[in-house]
């Protein structure tokens, strides 16, 4: 079932055209990505999606919820971190979550919970202007995680930080959807951050939804190169075997388990012999681990 | 306006108690300095010219003239702290939250005009209890009802053009317009037109605005020639009120936060 549905949106501020007919929806349980150029019209999407913004026509429903009527109805399922978020500098962190876990109807037991998942709990009693850019983020992030939220919207959320920041909230946003199992959309132009933890991906540019889709799927339907993790008895014979073929771009053998990269447009030969060599390796699960994010997003904006 | 009704209907006086609570303890020391200040400068004025017992006229004017001049500047600047938090991005936070844009807006209301009008009379209740509660008998009900009333209405005018413009210049700009000048300039004009020019404004419709959106200048001009009761405050009272759904409705339907 689809959390966000959105249809035919157009937005606009004043003569500048933001969003022009975008169409989407994304499943529940799904980590999307939400990737395009700055400017293409993300936060504007997201803004819309919790009910800030009002759209100047198309259909949107969150929870099957329109944002714009049933705001309340939509913010008490969802948490969102905006880009570049703006807190009040001169309140104690306590204080600021306090206030806004309150507005959800819970205690101070729940900021106790956000601030441990976030890292937060020694800055707790810190005003917000003596948090640095990286800490900055995680309150963003403590905020957006108030409630147990079923969706949570992510705004360029490793904006502006230095690289161990940025490692450090993506660690953490990879633990949200594996211990929380919440339907995340995170919108971002870095293509290389997204592909860690996405599975599924809107495309959108200049206001329009190029495609959108499970990488999974999408990499079949562009044919751009797919990483497949084989859980096997014998991995190690299964790498060596895998390896001389030339469909197989690389081979990284794990413990109980092998990553095959397959070469753009030949999953099929893949699928093939896996299925030809199940008994004599073991092989007991395939699963799809990435697609080259960017290949897909090139290819689909060629495409238009 | 049904639909806002019902609107208004469904938000939780939780989240506007939550809201205005914590936008009021942001701003809680410097309100809570100023009235204070008004407190201390009350109760001297009130030792020094304590009205005849039993008045009904508008004893106290000497003591609101100058008080409220310094007071409105709190509630201009609470509106610009609004309107900064609406512009900046700082509303965005709080929108993002289960609270409505009414429940929002309400808050700022709260918190911004009906509140710090609201510790006004309380300023001047505080003195008259400590100096001697029987001082109470001493001072017309009317006269402090028109100029907290006077307070709450320009605010509102005020909190709606800052609401619609979303900028922090507006608030301060309109806030020295209105609270400041127009009435001022209001009262030299009629009075010129009355006493210079023998022009009795006092019946025509612009007169009619100022009064209700001045009651209590209006009444100081027009104290003699009209009896001084609670009917004065009528017209601000639906004045506020119509204000007050322009301000929810516009909340409502039109309010987006970037």
């Amino acid at each position: 079932m689809a959390v966000i549905e959105v249809r035919d949106l157009y937005k606009s501020y004043g003569k500048t055209v933001a969003l022009r007919g975008a169409s989407f929806s994304v499943p529940s349980k799904t980590v999307a990505a939400l990737l395009g150029p700055n400017g293409s019209g993300k936060t504007t999407t997201l803004k819309i999606l919790v009910g800030v913004l009002k759209r100047d026509r198309g259909d949107v429903k969150v929870f099957g919820f329109d944002p714009w009527i049933n705001g309340v109805e939509v913010r008490e399922r969802l948490g969102i971190l905006h880009e570049k978020p703006i807190f009040p500098g001169d309140v104690k962190v306590k204080v600021l979550l306090k206030y806004l876990a309150k507005l959800k109807g819970y205690s101070g037991n729940e900021v106790e919970r956000v601030a441990r998942i976030t890292g937060l709990v020694k800055y707790l009693d810190s005003r917000v202007k003596g948090l640095s850019r990286g800490y900055l983020q995680r309150l963003g992030l403590a905020q957006a995680l108030i409630g147990d939220p079923e969706l949570l919207l992510l705004d360029e959320p490793t904006a502006n930080l230095d690289p161990l920041a940025r490692r450090e909230i993506l660690r953490l946003i990879k633990s949200f959807q594996k211990e929380l199992g919440v339907t995340i959309l995170v919108s971002s132009h870095i293509i290389p951050e997204l592909e860690e933890i996405c599975e599924y991906a809107v495309f959108i540019k200049e206001g329009i939804i190029v495609d959108y889709g499970r990488l999974e799927d999408l990499s079949k339907k562009y044919f751009t190169e797919v990483s497949y993790r084989v859980v096997v008895e014998k991995p190690r014979e299964l790498a060596s075997k895998a390896i001389s073929f030339d469909f197989v771009k690389g081979v990284e053998v794990e413990e109980n388990s092998i990553e095959i990269k397959v070469k753009a447009g030949r999953v099929s030969e893949l699928a093939d012999f896996l299925e030809s060599s199940k008994d004599t390796y073991g092989v007991r699960k395939v699963e799809f681990v990435r697609a080259e994010l960017g290949d897909l997003y090139e290819r689909a904006v060629a495409g238009t | 306006m049904k639909g806002l009704l019902r609107g208004l209907k469904k938000t939780s006086l939780a989240r506007i108690a939550t809201y205005f609570s914590y936008a009021h303890y942001r701003v809680f020391l410097s309100v809570l300095t100023v009235t204070s200040l008004m407190i201390f400068m009350h109760t001297a004025i009130l030792i020094f010219m304590l009205p005849p017992p039993f008045s009904t006229g508008p004893f106290l004017a000497p003591i609101i003239a100058l008080t409220s001049f310094f007071y409105v500047f709190v509630i201009v600047y609470l509106i610009s702290v609004f309107t900064s938090e609406l512009s900046t991005g700082g509303a965005l936070l709080f929108l993002s939250f289960p609270l409505s844009r009414v429940e929002y807006v309400f808050s700022w209301i709260l918190n911004s005009v009906v509140a710090p009008s609201l510790l006004y009379l309380l300023s001047i209740a505080i003195p008259v209890a400590v100096i001697d509660p029987t001082l109470v008998l001493n001072i017309s009900g009317v006269e402090i009802t028109l100029a907290v009333l006077e307070m709450t209405a320009v605010g509102t005018v005020i909190f709606l053009l800052s609401l619609i413009t979303k900028n922090r210049k507006t608030a301060l700009s309109a806030g020295i317009l209105l609270y400041l000048v127009v009435p001022y300039l209001g009262l030299i004009a009629f009075s010129y037109f009355k006493y210079s020019l023998k022009i009795d404004l006092s019946n025509t419709p612009v007169f009619w605005v100022y009064e209700a959106l001045y009651p209590y200048k209006a009444g100081l001009f027009t104290y003699g020639s009209v009896s001084w009761s609670y009917n004065l405050a009528f017209p601000t009272a639906i004045l506020i009120a119509l204000i007050l759904a322009a301000t929810l409705f516009y909340s409502k339907y039109r309010l987006e936060v970037v």
